[in-house]
């Protein structure tokens, strides 16, 4: 009946590769993201391997963080959005594809102003230490998506295509500064 | 008339299916593994009813329920690697037989192996904490994502459920099924329902 997962396993890898692997992770979507006015939409593959890597960093920040700026019930919520851009990429001209492709600009512009509100929170002064670490996370968390959604954007013209490279530019920066800030203050990173 | 399609057929046509290794696991040797397969889905739900016996009705502690092989092994209860490899064997189960599976069967099928994609990746998680010593979200144990949304402890007994029925539809489906596609020479040969179509005089009998 009962699964006793508040048991260890008797030993532990310690997270320390866990935070080298996240690490990794949001530095090759920060480099994405930043590329990308230079070379454009991803291809297919580099598509599906960006939303793995974005998966796979959203996971590990929500294991290494304390808790996002929010109720516990986010974080369902943040690994549904981060997970539903791998089975776009992997199954794509699918209804589900198509309709998330519709959805991923606004997808990103939420994303985008959960970075920016939390970033700007965690700036002008949290109450406390944890508070701080949370905000972070949660803006790291935010541009995540973010970036994982933007890579299943297209770009209908040559200006919406600049403005999406400029909107990756902001979100990889976001990344990049939310690394840092995360491994001065000791956060999840 | 006699109707025995050779195995490599089954690779060809618009129903081309993955047939293993062997090249018969999926025709042939379809009803036999689905036998084991069902063998072990059976047992791990044993463990479950006989865990429910011993928390619901012999009013053991749940610590100290563990089935009936927990009891002897203990660590088989506790172990999260003992979870997450169930749930593994299911997955590839799963995904590798379904190749059998045709029409509605598939889609009950499908939608069993889709929920045991969820399930496993759960399990993962639970690993990775337990392995770590890092929980979800500032937890103080192993938490899994649903657990969030709904912390019962019957969580993964209500995934082996969502799991289990739709596997055992298709089983019946398929079984039913196999009587027709017999009969239709683009669908691929399989042993399940050799009986109906024996009856049917389908398959030389012997």
């Amino acid at each position: 009946m009962h699964h006793h997962h508040d048991t260890s396993l008797g030993w532990s890898l310690g997270a320390g590769w866990l935070h080298v692997l996240l690490v990794a992770a949001v530095l090759v979507l920060a480099a994405s993201a930043l590329a990308r006015p230079f070379l454009g939409s991803p291809g297919r593959r580099s598509r599906a391997a960006l939303t793995v890597v974005a998966a796979g960093a959203v996971v590990a920040l929500l294991v290494l963080s304390d808790g996002v700026d929010g109720p516990r019930q986010l974080v369902a919520l943040a690994v549904l959005v981060a997970v539903l851009p791998v089975l776009v990429a992997a199954r794509q001209g699918t209804a589900l594809a198509r309709g998330a492709r519709r959805a991923a600009p606004w997808v990103v512009a939420a994303a985008s102003t959960v970075t920016v509100v939390e970033v700007a929170r965690a700036r002008l002064g949290a109450p406390g230490p944890v508070l701080e670490a949370r905000l972070v996370d949660s803006a790291l968390l935010a541009a995540v998506v973010g970036l994982s959604w933007l890579s299943l954007c297209r770009a209908p013209s040559w200006r919406v295509g600049r403005s999406r490279g400029v909107l990756a530019w902001a979100l990889g920066c976001a990344v990049l500064i939310g690394t840092a800030t995360a491994t001065v203050t000791g956060t999840a990173i | 008339m006699t109707t025995t399609r050779p195995a490599a057929q089954a690779t060809a046509g618009p129903h081309a299916r993955w047939t293993g290794p062997s090249g018969r696991l999926n025709t042939t040797w379809h009803r036999r593994a689905l036998l084991v397969f069902a063998v072990v889905v059976i047992a791990h739900w044993g463990e479950h009813l006989a865990q429910a016996v011993q928390i619901y009705v012999m009013g053991w502690p749940v610590p100290e329920a563990g089935g009936l092989l927990g009891l002897a092994v203990p660590w088989l209860v506790t172990s999260e690697w003992m979870h997450y490899g169930y749930a593994l064997v299911m997955l590839i189960g799963l995904v590798t037989l379904r190749h059998g599976f045709t029409g509605r069967a598939r889609r009950w099928w499908n939608a069993s192996m889709w929920t045991q994609v969820w399930h496993h990746f759960e399990h993962l998680l639970l690993l990775l904490q337990a392995s770590t010593g890092a929980y979800l979200a500032g937890a103080v144990k192993p938490t899994s994502i649903v657990q969030l949304l709904v912390p019962r402890v019957e969580l993964h007994l209500f995934y082996n459920t969502l799991v289990t029925l739709p596997m055992v539809v298709a089983m019946v489906l398929h079984h039913r099924r196999t009587a027709r596609d017999a009969q239709d020479v683009t669908v691929p040969a399989c042993s399940c329902g050799t009986s109906v179509r024996r009856r049917a005089g389908l398959v030389a009998a012997g």
